[in-house]
């Protein structure tokens, strides 16, 4: 499989009154043709901020800095705004996170679904009409019909949530950003939409990039796993080993505060402190104020990338030679 | 819908018994009486008092506008006082063609004016335009019709000499055509429409801004644009008809408020609107013509909320009246 979409060195700030944050500092990973891709992390790590970058979405007073954004070979930072807007919806789309404000309250759902097949696959209203309809009917809406030419308010959560996914596969992108496709929905809407994304991807053969801090949707939707933190990637490995053997100690921190249902527990075992301030990021390794394992190196120095294991990559000194040495 | 108009027409009824009782109630407790402003001073106590009892102004405050009610709700507004004898009515229609001129051109061109703008402004918050648009509306919001009104008459009529100082016609001129009419009645308006139109831009500016910036916020316009759309298409289709959800409101409910907003507009100019007339019936105590004024007012205001309120279910879908 060749890669689909290339970053590297990506680092995305927002000059604000108070200072420049840094939201993505440097983060590189590829993506494979049909690979599906989850990016773990707590709230504010830049999990949706990288993908927003990616697909030229971040405005004033954001600034994106990469020394590669590939996608099939083309350089997107290189493409004029107008090239870039040809792209959008067409080989990129996005799922957003609230399905209940991210459609336009005053057009009809068919309208908005056949703004982006008319922008990009030139059709006339009829065909691009006929087009959205069997979108709905994809999506498994029912009565697609009449839901074509009803408003957003007057469907529920999931619906919506569907019409969105029918909207963003509607020019069968190559590559789908999912920003947590389903945490504003209840638990059985969720698996119901999980289901419809996996069954999607398969008939469509679209890549996706899974961005979510639900490690239980995480490990039954993707193939390869990136866990972030404050805006690094700390770990990127399949999403097997990333369960069973997770090495940066923040994983193993994550996993451990999970809930399971094969072991009694008496208590969760939480990661101590929370996310620093990112106006005041800690020196050296942004995780090491809550590292159980944390060196004198950790303080002084932003760990490098280290290949452990074939396409298992850990950011963390203990597995750098001069840590182990330091360890040892 | 139609129900829903028509529940809303009827309760048009209390309110305007409310309003107008208490204006009824409100200006016979000043002191003086429309005779008083007609009357020769040497006339004796005794014929006033004779006079009054024959308009029936000695009667008891109630059962007057009780008599006024009841002729009025069968479309008999009476008469007015401060004109000799002519009919409310008429006179209101006589003044109203020239208010509605002035006030319906400003509120049209202030509103054509102002979204444009406010939606500029908006979208390029925090830039040197944005910062002079908003000190710009900011002075037209709090410069006072008068001086601004008083300001033009001197530089535009009395230095320049381009436009006349007052009134709607020019006086004595007899217009062959009604397009010549037309043309005087456009120049007198220049100036008069200048003032009453930089406060309400003013006003309609900063609504706008101020709803563009929240509305391109929202996350249904990063989903419009991850769609791939123009940025122009994005604010124009997407954004700003949300934001002038908002405004349209406003606009509907200040209708009455931009009518009574002329008063001093057409005091400046000499313009013969209702304003004039107004603050007539009030100082020269002419119950009947403030009667009626308060009447169309009352009705301005209640028609106006009605046709905001319409008005929001068209543009807005999730608004429904049944």
């Amino acid at each position: 499989m060749s890669d689909l979409l290339q970053v590297k060195n990506l680092y995305t700030s927002f000059n604000t009154e108070d200072g420049v944050v840094p939201a993505v500092n440097g983060i590189s990973f590829n993506l494979k043709h049909g690979e599906s891709l989850g990016i773990v992390g707590e709230s504010g790590c830049g999990k949706s901020v990288a993908c927003l970058s990616i697909m030229r979405l971040i405005g004033h007073p954001g600034k994106v800095e990469a020394d590669e954004i590939k996608l099939d070979g083309t350089e997107l930072q290189a493409l004029s705004e107008k090239k870039m807007r040809s792209m959008r919806g067409n080989d990129m789309a996005f799922i957003f996170q609230e399905p209940m404000t991210s459609l336009n309250p005053v057009y009809t759902i068919g309208f908005q679904l056949q703004e982006a097949i008319q922008l990009h696959q030139g059709l006339n209203k009829e065909q691009s009409q006929h087009k959205s309809i069997e979108m709905l009917e994809m999506v498994g809406i029912p009565r697609a019909e009449k839901v074509f030419s009803e408003y957003p308010h007057s469907l529920s959560g999931g619906m919506r949530q569907r019409a969105m996914i029918a909207m963003a596969l509607s020019c069968e992108p190559k590559i789908l950003f999912a920003d947590e496709p389903t945490t504003a929905l209840d638990v059985t809407i969720q698996a119901q939409i999980l289901e419809l994304m996996t069954d999607l991807r398969q008939r469509i053969n679209t890549s996706i990039i899974f961005i979510s801090h639900d490690l239980g949707v995480i490990s039954e939707m993707v193939d390869r796993v990136i866990v972030m933190y404050c805006g690094i990637i700390i770990e990127d490995t399949d999403v097997r080993t990333l369960i069973k053997n997770p090495r940066h100690p923040y994983t193993i921190g994550l996993i451990n505060s999970k809930p399971r249902i094969d072991v009694e527990l008496e208590r969760l075992e939480p990661i101590s402190g929370s996310v620093p301030n990112p106006l005041n990021m800690p020196s050296g390794c942004p995780y090491h104020p809550r590292c159980e394992s944390a060196m004198e190196i950790c303080r002084e120095k932003l760990p490098e990338n280290h290949e452990i294991k074939d396409g298992h990559r850990v950011c963390c000194w203990l597995f750098s030679e001069l840590g182990g040495k330091i360890k040892s | 819908m139609k129900q829903y108009i028509l529940r809303r027409l009827l309760q048009m009824i209390p309110t305007l018994i409310g309003t107008t009782f208490i204006v009824y109630i409100i200006i016979n407790m000043a002191p003086g009486s429309p005779l008083s402003h007609m009357i020769d001073p040497t006339i004796t106590g005794e014929a006033l008092a004779r006079r009054e009892e024959q308009l029936g102004l000695d009667r008891p405050l109630l059962q007057r506008y009780g008599t006024w009610l009841t002729e009025a709700a069968q479309g008999n507004l009476g008469y007015s006082t401060r004109y000799r004898g002519r009919l409310v009515t008429e006179i209101i229609q006589s003044r109203l063609l020239a208010t509605v001129i002035l006030t319906f051109s400003s509120i049209i061109l202030s509103f054509i004016l102002a979204v444009p703008i406010g939606v500029i402004s908006a979208t390029r918050q925090y830039s040197t335009l944005d910062y002079s648009v908003v000190v710009t509306a900011i002075a037209g919001v709090s410069v006072p019709v008068f001086f601004l009104g008083i300001v033009l008459i001197w530089a535009f009529a009395f230095q320049m000499g381009w436009f006349p100082v007052g009134g709607m016609v020019s006086a004595g001129v007899r217009h062959p055509t009604i397009l010549a009419w037309a043309a005087d009645v456009g120049k007198h308006l220049v100036l008069p429409l200048l003032t009453l139109t930089a406060a309400n831009t003013a006003r309609f500016v900063r609504f706008t801004r101020s709803s563009m910036l929240e509305v391109i916020r929202q996350d249904y316009v990063r989903t419009a644009r991850a769609k791939g759309l123009s940025e122009r298409v994005v604010i124009y289709r997407h954004a700003l008809r949300n934001a002038l959800l908002p405004v349209v409101t406003i606009l509907g409910l200040s209708l009455p408020f931009l009518f009574s907003g002329a008063i001093i507009t057409e005091a400046v100019f000499a313009w013969p609107g209702m304003g004039t007339i107004l603050i007539e019936s009030v100082s020269q105590r002419d119950y009947g013509l403030l009667m009626g004024i308060n009447v169309f007012l009352a009705v301005l205001v209640i028609l106006g909320n009605l046709l905001a309120d319409i008005f929001y279910s068209v543009v807005d879908p999730r608004i429904r009246y049944d």
